[in-house]
């Protein structure tokens, strides 16, 4: 939590960046996701330890695959909300509504555009974001105004769903359906 | 008779096809030609490579070819290393095998993220990222920084500034996957992620910027003082896609190409090859900052580029 904070302490201080206060609105969100960071390094604590690099393209898989498998039993039953709650999905939804209506709305509009577009694709938590789909630029303009993420742990875009995912396992944790509006789908 | 013309023929053009293959290190040589100065900071530079296919394998023989040439000590990628399937077998087919003759010569890439790569990627020894989406490293007096331009928080950015202003370099140099400025019809330039990058770059003397994306080679007329190059057809092409602009100062999008730079001192040239070898842009930057001191006259021109070359068929 302390981290978080710091993190957006640190960002409010990026010369010309509009930044947002922390927002009460968001303590619970944080906290979850917190909680998720949690559960996640214990699964990981079970498994070999990754090196901060290895020219072996298989333990990344295989890695990849046991924390999959760990984090799925450790969350077995997860589902869509329990992360992005009810309130603080509508928080969410009120945030990104009003950056698409204000000045950056346009450049972020631009930035979802610019991406590739996604097709045929169903979220649900717990899903591997597959790894043929690219991702869709989280517009930066936007991003300084969500709530702060630990680290490997982000926001994405597909289609018109906002998606927190675990970028060590590749796992959806949670999302907010129609949460932007549909550009690049 | 007929058949005795017909096996002189075939031989004739056995020989010549091969006259032509043992003269093309030759034909090549005369198409790249860097200053080679002593001690400079040589390197080449693709993007949006990893398709594992044909033209993959054809721009990487070129660059093999160049290095005998041009001997650059490192390569940079600007994303989309691995499209599609991101397994071992993909690392192999899409990196390790087409590079493999630069890799076992010593040369060490430095790779950034595109929108297709997995995150993984990071913790892959021959990308040299340590486990960073972002990073920053030194080579003699230039100072290189990897971005992440498909997350682009507020964390990057607050590191960011932190790295160009504690940077003591002569030349700064940033590069990742999303370009600022592009005349690309498909994707355009990412103009929130300009707003963001750019005032930094202006406020702390970036002077070169590099990204992939679009599947062409572009140059851009510098920006606020800031030299941008796209170069993301080192594997991936999508023909005819610069849509000329105001901006265009260079392009070449009917064929695969990379980058060779070399900076030496306060210059750095640079020299972009087409997958069968050919010239197709070529100039010299002088380090921002130093354009008062140097003899040419105000209103001159920064980049001086070759002549014949130096632009796509835009017919």
């Amino acid at each position: 939590m302390t981290a978080l904070l710091l993190i957006g302490i640190v960002a409010s201080s990026i010369a010309g960046v509009p930044q947002s206060a922390p927002d009460a609105r968001f303590k619970d969100f944080s906290d979850r996701v917190a909680t998720y960071v949690k559960l996640r390094k214990s699964a990981e604590s079970g498994l070999p330890r990754l090196k901060k690099k290895t020219q072996d393209a298989r333990k990344l898989d295989d890695r990849q695959e046991a924390l999959v498998k760990k984090v799925r039993e450790l969350r077995k039953g997860a589902k869509q909300g329990d992360v992005f709650t009810p309130a603080v999905s509508e928080a969410f939804a009120q945030m990104i509504k009003m950056e698409f209506a204000g000045p950056d709305g346009i450049q972020a509009e631009k930035t979802i555009r610019a991406g590739d577009a996604l097709k045929g694709f169903k979220v649900y938590v717990n899903q591997i974001y597959p790894e043929a789909l690219p991702f869709t630029t989280v517009p930066p303009t936007l991003l300084l105004k969500l709530p702060p993420l630990p680290a490997d742990v982000g926001y994405r875009i597909l289609g018109s769903d906002l998606l927190l995912v675990d970028s060590k396992s590749r796992l959806i944790i949670d999302y907010i359906p129609n949460a932007l509006p549909a550009l690049n789908s | 008779m007929k058949a005795q013309r017909t096996n002189k023929r075939v031989i004739r053009i056995v020989l010549f096809l091969a006259t032509q293959l043992l003269l093309w290190p030759v034909y090549l040589a005369s198409q790249v030609h860097p200053p080679l100065k002593p001690d400079s900071v040589r390197l080449a530079v693709i993007g949006d490579m990893g398709t594992g296919e044909r033209n993959q394998y054809d721009l990487a023989k070129q660059m093999i070819d160049a290095r005998a040439v041009f001997p650059f000590s490192f390569v940079i990628t600007l994303g989309d290393n691995i499209y599609g399937s991101n397994g071992a077998g993909d690392f192999e087919r899409k990196f390790a095998i087409p590079y493999k003759p630069l890799l076992d010569a010593g040369v060490k890439f430095y790779a950034s993220l595109g929108n297709h790569d997995d995150p993984k990627e990071r913790f892959y020894a021959p990308y040299n990222m340590n486990g960073n989406a972002y990073y920053t490293y030194k080579k003699d007096n230039v100072r290189f920084f990897a971005l992440d331009s498909n997350y682009m928080d507020a964390k990057q950015l607050s590191w960011l500034e932190n790295e160009l202003k504690n940077s003591g370099s002569d030349w700064k140099v940033c590069y990742f996957h999303h370009p600022l400025y592009s005349s690309g019809r498909t994707h355009g330039p990412s103009t929130d992620l300009r707003r963001l990058l750019e005032p930094l770059f202006m406020k702390y003397g970036v002077a070169l910027v590099l990204s992939g994306h679009e599947h062409f080679y572009e140059r851009i007329k510098p920006q606020n003082g800031v030299y941008y190059f796209i170069e993301g057809a080192s594997g991936e092409l999508r023909p005819h896609d610069i849509n000329e602009s105001n901006i265009t100062a260079s392009g070449f999008d009917t064929d695969n190409s990379f980058m060779v730079l070399e900076f030496a001192g306060d210059q750095m040239n640079f020299q972009t090859i087409s997958r069968t070898g050919k010239l197709v842009d070529s100039g010299t930057i002088m380090r921002p900052g130093l354009q008062q001191s140097t003899a040419l006259p105000a209103q001159a021109p920064a980049v001086s580029t070759s002549t014949a070359t130096a632009y796509r068929s835009l017919e």
